[in-house]
């Protein structure tokens, strides 16, 4: 019998908001000489790497640079800060528009979390 | 709060309590079809205070799943455009409704039409249309065009990171119209603190212009470009109408 599927949670803007993103421990990252941070992932071993690997040089981990923004937000994700917060302290920061710095944020915070490198931190409703 | 607005355009009066009900009824066939409740209630005191001069309007609440939701659809005398505002309340929120509602505008009293786009506002003659354009995170880029007149207005953020390395007249050869690649030096340099503006204009086929200015206050770039019939007084005025802060 297979299991049954544990039901994902639908979150809304509020929620994705009031989230605290946390960055993955498990992650090694350093800053640069310049003070951009760069992100050490691991490559996944599948069976047809480790052959291919055999044959041509591969390498075990890829380095992620992060561009200024990127860096900026990175440094942010602090585990004690929601979303919310970052957007108001990049919006003073960069002198941006609130819902500008609130669509470009939420993309990039997802395309973090697709990689592994953050999650979110949400509070359990009552 | 949320707030919708929807407009459209008519060639006469009508009737608008005929409009209302319709609308009541779209929306109450999609809250039935969505399973959600439909209660007509009975609208704040409060909206009383929103004016719309000029303007013949009809507004209701209802309440749905414990949500007040307030609407108004409103006809102009002079051009009929039919503007229908839903919004969906808080107790705090109502209270700023007639404020903002009473900032309504379907048509300009002038020549120029006014856009605003977040924090980009700038204003175009009415007889331009607008053809493409791009609402990045960063970058926003409207493109109109209209009889002699071809016009491109662009905004970008973060102004000092792009200029970090690189002067303004550098980047700007990078950005502005092909006929100006490499010749932004011999253009018209003006620094008006906290602005740096840049301007050349050159006659090749038709008239070309190019205006560039960075504030540094609110650290982004605004750029336009105009290239048809020579115009030299439109292209200053569409320059000076583009507002930063």
């Amino acid at each position: 019998m297979s299991k049954p599927k544990q039901k994902i949670p639908k979150l809304t803007r509020r929620d994705i908001l009031d989230s605290r993103p946390v960055r993955n421990p498990q992650i090694k990252w350093e800053k640069g000489k310049s003070g951009d941070v760069r992100i050490t992932l691991p490559l996944r071993r599948t069976w047809w790497v480790k052959i291919l690997s055999r044959i041509f040089f591969a390498p075990r981990e890829r380095i992620l640079s992060l561009d200024e923004i990127g860096t900026r937000v990175w440094n942010l994700i602090d585990g004690n800060r929601t979303v919310e917060e970052i957007i108001q302290s990049l919006c003073q920061e960069l002198n941006m528009n609130r819902r500008e710095i609130e669509t470009s944020l939420l993309h990039y915070l997802k395309q973090l979390a697709t990689r592994g490198l953050v999650g979110f931190a949400i509070e359990k409703k009552e | 709060m949320r707030l919708e607005v929807r407009w459209r355009r008519e060639k006469s009066k009508i009737d608008l309590e005929k409009v209302l009900k319709k609308y009541i009824e779209a929306l109450r066939s999609g809250t039935r079809r969505k399973k959600f409740s439909f209660t007509e209630v009975k609208t704040r005191d409060a909206f009383q205070n929103i004016r719309l001069p000029d303007k013949e309007k009809r507004y209701f609440s209802w309440s749905s799943e414990g949500r007040e939701v307030f609407n108004l659809v409103a006809q102009c005398n002079s051009c009929y455009t039919i503007t229908m505002v839903q919004a969906f309340l808080s107790e705090k929120d109502a209270e700023n409704i007639p404020e903002i509602l009473n900032t309504l505008e379907d048509h300009t009293s002038s020549d120029f039409l006014q856009w605003a786009v977040y924090d980009f506002r700038f204003s175009v003659p009415s007889f331009l249309t607008l053809g493409r354009f791009s609402l990045k995170s960063g970058y926003l880029e409207f493109n109109f065009s209209g009889p002699g007149a071809e016009v491109k207005l662009r905004r970008w953020g973060l102004a000092d990171i792009i200029l970090r390395d690189i002067r303004l007249e550098q980047w700007c050869n990078g950005i502005a119209p092909k006929v100006f690649r490499g010749k932004i030096s011999r253009g018209h340099r003006q620094d008006i603190p906290p602005d740096e503006i840049l301007q050349i204009a050159m006659r090749r086929w038709s008239w070309h212009a190019f205006y560039c200015r960075r504030c540094t206050t609110m650290n982004k770039i605004y750029a336009l470009d105009y290239a048809g019939r020579k115009q030299e007084n439109l292209f200053n005025r569409i320059a000076s109408k583009i507002l930063c802060h």
